[in-house]
């Protein structure tokens, strides 16, 4: 089905508005997870994006993918919530991942990722914005940039910059 | 190519990008240059921990409760319909009995005056007295009980200042849609108007005046849905506002060529067609 229905759909009837939240709900969850780092303020910004999308559904035009609409309310969900955030409490980076283990995680590759989260919620937040998306996302370098509405050579550009600082704090010297 | 523009291409490896040529040149460029060769090693390591770091996150079901949410907000919006047709059908009644519905058929220009009812008219007391409001008969199928307590409610509130569309000091600030409905499927439109203050020639925000209006049904079968076969894009300018016909509790208006009903469930058919038929008597 293409995107235009769903969303068509969704704002014409309940039970279609309730399948199209869950087909995004993982994905919804999982970046404001990985842009927080953390399970709870995660979860309240996920909750908070899945409203606006309910809330604005209707101001969707089709001009861009679905995909990179839905990514968009949730990145300007998240800055909000960062704003908020640092006029009451601590910074948002002060809140380390929480301890979610894998099953394929060994002992040592888990300290070796414990370091790599925490380096990840060092960074500033248009690169881990950046960072979350194209790999924790998988969307490609053009979704990316239509998501921020920045140009694709300015995502790459602070890609590139941002895995050389990573592999040089974490793997440099091997 | 130099060792710094080599890093760009190990990146582009790692990304899947490299067409086979780079795949050979950049191959070839490691195989002689330990320094690269280690470079694209750290960075397999690095590109190898990223792929790891996907992990799935047991959490709160945040889909029950948004939707558990979404049915509060229809729900109130539904109530707010009521209590916004009330207040329509108030200012339609009033329109009605103290004849302010003035209409001039000189044979080309038909000039159309609306009142409006707006609801915070301490803060700017009218000039004249009160227009006294005849408490209309309601007929409403879903509540009669609760539309009676609307509009005793708002005759307990309001001092109903009129205003008619025409009056240079009211200006439509906005119209915005407000939803659809899973049942009926139809659209909302809310228009809204700021009263310019009057005194002394001084301009500036005053009052806020509401219409609540809804496409005409007779569209709902072209009408696949929100985004369906007639198009608002949000905000528009609102033209001439023209009767057009009058149907079951609603009186369908043109805006800009679409038809919209004017929403007054406390209206009878009965209501609305003497207006109408003096309407198409001045018109005719």
């Amino acid at each position: 089905m293409k995107e235009q229905d769903l969303v068509a759909d969704a704002l014409a009837s309940r039970s279609s508005m309730a399948e199209l939240l869950r087909m995004i709900e993982p994905y919804v969850f999982q970046t404001a997870y990985y842009l927080t780092g953390s399970k709870m303020d995660g979860e309240d910004v996920a909750q908070d994006a899945l409203w606006k999308i309910c809330r604005s559904l209707h101001q969707y035009k089709g001009s861009s993918s679905f995909r990179t609409w839905v990514y968009s309310v949730v990145l300007n969900t998240y800055r909000d919530a960062v704003r908020k955030k640092r006029r009451v409490t601590l910074p948002l980076e002060e809140t380390y991942v929480d301890q979610s283990p894998s099953v394929e995680e060994t002992v040592a590759a888990r300290s070796r990722l414990e370091e790599l989260r925490r380096e990840i919620m060092k960074l500033g937040t248009e690169d881990r914005e950046i960072f979350v998306l194209r790999h924790l996302q998988q969307l490609s370098y053009a979704e990316v940039a239509a998501t921020m509405d920045v140009t694709e050579a300015h995502v790459r550009s602070r890609l590139y910059r941002t895995r050389q600082k990573l592999k040089n704090l974490l793997h440099g010297g091997e | 190519m130099t060792c710094q523009e080599m890093e760009f291409m190990i990146q582009r490896h790692y990304d899947g990008e490299l067409v086979e040529a780079e795949e050979t040149m950049l191959q070839a460029h490691l195989y002689g240059c330990p320094a690269c060769d280690r470079e694209f090693r750290e960075f397999g390591a690095l590109f190898g921990d990223i792929d790891a770091l996907q992990v799935q996150v047991a959490h709160r079901d945040i889909l029950s409760q948004t939707l558990m949410r979404l049915e509060e907000a229809e729900t109130k919006r539904r109530i707010d319909v009521w209590w916004r047709g009330a207040a329509v059908a108030a200012s339609v009644l009033i329109i009605a009995s103290a004849a302010l519905l003035n209409w001039t058929d000189s044979g080309k220009a038909v000039k159309h005056r609306v009142s409006a009812f707006f609801s915070h008219s301490q803060d700017t007391p009218p000039v004249n007295e009160p227009v006294a409001a005849e408490r209309p008969n309601t007929q409403v199928e879903a509540d009669p009980a609760q539309a009676e307590a609307a509009l005793d409610e708002i005759y307990r509130q309001a001092r109903f200042p009129l205003l008619e569309l025409s009056d240079p000091r009211l200006i439509l600030t906005s119209t915005s849609l407000t939803g659809g409905d899973e049942t009926a499927m139809y659209q909302m439109v809310e228009l809204t108007y700021t009263l310019r203050a009057a005194k002394n020639g001084e301009s500036g925000d005053a009052d806020t005046v509401y219409f609540l209006a809804t496409p005409d049904n007779s569209l709902k079968e072209k009408a696949k849905s929100n985004l369906g076969s007639y198009v608002f894009n949000g905000e528009v300018q609102a033209g001439k506002f023209i009767w057009a016909k009058v149907g079951e509790h609603a009186i369908t208006a043109e805006i800009n060529g679409v038809f919209y009903q004017i929403f007054s469930p406390f209206l009878s058919t009965d209501d609305l067609l003497k207006i109408a038929a003096g309407i198409q008597k001045r018109v005719s």
